[in-house]
């Protein structure tokens, strides 16, 4: 299996690219007023109006800091009724990939009611990388305030 | 006025009063040529009149003539000769209006009148009596308007004022009146007489005009009367005239009363031609001695209006003559005697005071003026005596002087005074000035002996002066040495101050070469930051190809298996971008240390350029203070300049007074020589004295 890896703080995470459309430069968002922090703006994407969530704010209660290695990655993400939709997750340093077997993925001991997303651990030569789990990623409030109403027009 | 000279001033006085007279007499000239231009006239309209009245009265008879031939009696020879008698006194009247000075007034009527003649001598024989009698009528009315017309052009002025106007008023306007109605009467009765068919209306007619004559009869003899009243030397001349007129009219009366009394054969058999003209002639004889009479009338009063002229002008300019002749004699008397006056006051303003009396017995203002010049003649002679004395050196004399105002008698009184005081104060003064030469020679003895003094005193001064100038010399050497050294000086500070200047420009130099350092250190930083552009697009390159093989490698693996390559592929470029990454990292490090070592370059250029300013400062600061010492010490040396030479003049002063004071021992020896001779002068001076006093001793003094 092949990972995408990325950053929050120091700490490496990891995204299965299968649910990954593509990896974007940061390019120019659109803000929304009075919307949840975690919700960074909306973007086009090829045509189509993309929620975009910054996984820093959403994390760590900062914003991504913007340099060339913090980039957009556009995932699949299945709302709740089964269907899938396009998600943008803006996430520092992504530049690198990672190549190991899901079964090289050991729990990590340390459950977080707050951030279900967080997945099991694997180890390379540079230290641990946590597998972020896309399909539990927004709270709840959050995916019924992006999906409730269709964002495609 | 003041200009003007005294026969000056009585001409133009003369001249304003002659003025009046000159226009009043003007004034009487003019009216008197007026009155006489007035007699002319009239003289000339009675000259015109004249043709006019004969040529009525030849109509008159033709019409009378014209009558009978008409009736069938045998006149015609008489008509024929009344006719050339009317064109012979219608050539008089043309002649009258050819003249130069003819009437002005009535040719055209003339004219008319002419014509109207002419055309009736032509058809007379062949009208019928009506018509005859009334064209001739008409004609003769418009004559006598011609001769009124005539009349009043020429000025013939009927005022009852003037002498002729009764003679004229018979000859103008009775007479003619007289004579038409007494023919009407003899025609209209000689008609009736020969049994016209309207015989009572030529009755009612008759006697019309019957009373109508007695009127003018009437007014004719009145006139008459009148004329012989204002000229009783006519007396002679007109009655008779007059009465063969008024028997002419009693006649007519007779004949009128014949033929309103039924009668008429009786009228037939007494009229015969003679009587038929005989008031015609009647009225021209007095026609004929009217016109003479009232010409030598008008003449009269034109030769007496001439006579008035003439005798105006002749006294008018006699009583000029003796206003001129009145006027020289007495310009004559005042200009005269004043001339003689003026005279000898000259003579006495150059001071000649023999001079003749003047006064000559005149007892006007002219007199009295002569008399006062006599008398101040007196009183100048009087004072030059007097004088004479006073030079003669008799102060004894007395003088009175003739008034309160006489200035100079007062004057003389005054200096007789004083030359009197004069005299004795100078008798004082000789005795005073005897006296005092006396003191005088004693002083001057005493001084002689001071003077030999002074000579002693002043050789000793001058040794000391000698001493003081040898002194003042010394000084003016060392003097001379200070300002050497002071010169010296301001040499050595005067390079200092240039050695300063050099140090300054090199430091300006120094100053210049930092600029440009820093310029070049400005280019340097520049090009560093044009590299780290270079840096940055490489970095993005990298950072795009690490994108790009990120993308590829989630493609490939989507792939599944015929994805593997391509990962492969995909990684080692993601390396290869790493690697790129890692290099421009270490490229923009080694800049910036670049830009950092460059601006720390900067500052320092910065910090060493403010200390050569200082030191440039701190180096014009000395500099000033050395050109301070310089101009000191060059202020010094003319200082010392002005003392060596203050003493050198002290040196030169103690040297003139040393001259000096031999002169002056010198002059003390001349003094004593002098005092010498002084004392002789006094000697003199006391034999002088003496004799002033004998001199004044000769004026006497009066009491």
């Amino acid at each position: 299996m092949l990972f995408l890896l990325f950053r929050l703080g120091k700490d490496r995470y990891a995204i299965d690219v299968r649910q990954v459309v593509e990896v974007l430069p940061l390019i120019a968002v659109k803000r929304i007023p009075q919307a949840p922090p975690a919700v960074s703006g909306a973007l086009n994407y090829r045509g189509r109006t993309v929620p975009l969530i910054d996984l820093s704010q959403l994390a760590l209660g900062r914003p991504a800091e913007p340099r060339l290695s913090t980039r957009i990655v556009m995932v699949n993400y299945p709302d709740g009724s089964g269907q899938s939709r396009l998600l943008g997750l803006l996430a520092e340093h992504v530049t690198d990939t990672m190549s190991c077997a899901a079964s090289d993925f050991r729990d990590s001991g340390v459950s977080v009611p707050d951030a279900p997303y967080l997945g099991p651990v694997a180890t390379d030569a540079q230290g641990l990388v946590q597998w972020i789990q896309i399909d539990q990623l927004l709270p709840g409030a959050v995916r019924d305030l992006l999906f409730q109403t269709p964002v495609e027009v | 006025m003041k200009n003007l000279k005294i026969w000056q001033k009585l001409a133009l006085l003369a001249a304003v009063f002659m003025l009046p007279f000159l226009i009043v007499t003007a004034t009487l000239l003019s009216t008197v040529e007026k009155n006489a231009d007035v007699g002319r006239g009239e003289l000339v309209g009675v000259e015109y009149a004249v043709p006019l009245l004969d040529l009525a009265d030849d109509l008159r008879q033709h019409r009378a003539l014209a009558d009978r031939v008409i009736a069938g009696q045998a006149y015609r020879s008489q008509l024929e000769a009344s006719g050339a008698e009317l064109q012979n006194g219608i050539r008089l009247v043309d002649e009258m209006y050819a003249r130069p000075d003819g009437p002005a007034y009535g040719a055209e009527r003339w004219q008319v009148l002419r014509s109207g003649i002419r055309d009736l001598l032509a058809t007379a024989q062949v009208q019928r009596a009506d018509a005859s009698f009334s064209a001739h009528t008409r004609l003769i009315e418009s004559a006598a308007e011609l001769i009124g017309r005539v009349s009043d052009v020429s000025e013939l002025i009927l005022d009852p004022q003037l002498d002729s106007y009764y003679l004229m008023s018979t000859l103008l306007m009775e007479g003619p009146e007289l004579n038409e109605h007494l023919s009407q009467v003899r025609a209209l009765a000689h008609s009736t007489a020969a049994g016209a068919a309207d015989s009572a209306a030529r009755l009612d007619r008759l006697r019309g005009l019957a009373a109508l004559a007695t009127r003018a009869e009437q007014r004719l003899n009145d006139s008459l009367t009148k004329a012989v009243a204002a000229d009783p030397a006519l007396e002679t001349v007109l009655l008779p005239r007059g009465q063969a007129v008024a028997n002419e009219v009693r006649l007519t009366r007779e004949l009128i009363s014949r033929v309103t009394g039924g009668q008429a054969s009786t009228v037939g058999a007494s009229s015969g031609r003679g009587s038929e003209q005989t008031h015609s002639v009647a009225l021209q004889q007095l026609q004929a001695v009217l016109a003479p009479s009232l010409t030598a009338s008008l003449q009269k009063r034109v030769a007496s209006h001439r006579q008035r002229l003439q005798t105006t002008f002749a006294w008018a300019a006699l009583a000029m003559l003796v206003v001129l002749a009145i006027g020289y004699f007495i310009v004559r008397d005042i200009t005269g005697p004043l001339k003689q006056v003026v005279g000898v006051a000259s003579q006495i303003a150059v001071g000649n005071l023999n001079v003749e009396p003047i006064s000559g017995g005149r007892k006007d203002e002219i007199g009295e003026l002569a008399r006062a010049f006599e008398k101040m003649i007196m009183a100048l002679r009087e004072q030059v005596l007097l004088v004479q004395d006073i030079a003669d050196g008799d102060l004894s004399g007395s003088i009175k002087p003739q008034s309160a105002n006489d200035d100079m008698g007062n004057a003389l009184v005054d200096m007789v005074a004083h030359l009197a005081s004069l005299v004795s104060e100078v008798h004082k003064s000789g005795i005073q000035v005897n006296t005092s030469a006396t003191q005088i020679s004693a002083t001057a003895r005493e001084q002689h002996s001071t003077a030999t003094e002074i000579a002693a005193t002043t050789t000793e001064i001058g040794a000391t002066s000698k001493e003081i100038s040898a002194t003042s010399k010394e000084l003016v050497r060392t003097m001379t040495e200070v300002a050497d050294a002071a010169d010296q000086s301001a040499t050595l500070a005067g390079s200092g101050q240039a050695g300063l200047t050099q140090m300054e420009e090199t430091m300006h130099r120094v100053m210049d070469a930092t600029g440009s350092i820093n310029a070049k250190l400005a280019v340097l930083n520049e090009k560093a930051g044009n590299i780290t552009q270079v840096v940055t697009t490489i970095t993005r390159v990298a950072d795009q190809t690490n994108l790009l093989s990120l993308n590829a490698a989630i493609e490939a693996e989507k792939a599944g298996e015929y994805g593997r390559g391509f990962s492969v592929v995909a990684t080692e470029i993601r390396r290869l971008a790493d690697q790129t990454a890692v290099a421009t990292y270490d490229i923009e490090q080694m800049v910036k240390e670049i830009q950092s070592a460059v601006s720390a370059g900067v500052m320092g250029m910065d910090k060493f350029s403010e200390e050569v300013r200082r030191g440039m400062d701190e180096v014009q600061q000395v500099g000033s203070q050395l050109s301070q010492i310089i101009q000191q010490v060059q202020q010094m040396a003319p200082r010392c300049e002005a003392a060596s030479e203050g003493m050198r003049a002290q040196a030169t002063g103690a040297e003139q007074i040393t001259q000096a004071l031999s002169q002056l021992s010198e002059a003390a020896l001349q003094t004593v020589e002098s005092l010498r001779q002084s004392n002789q002068a006094i000697d003199g001076l006391h034999q002088s004295a003496t004799g002033l006093r004998e001199g004044v001793s000769r004026f006497k003094l009066g009491g």
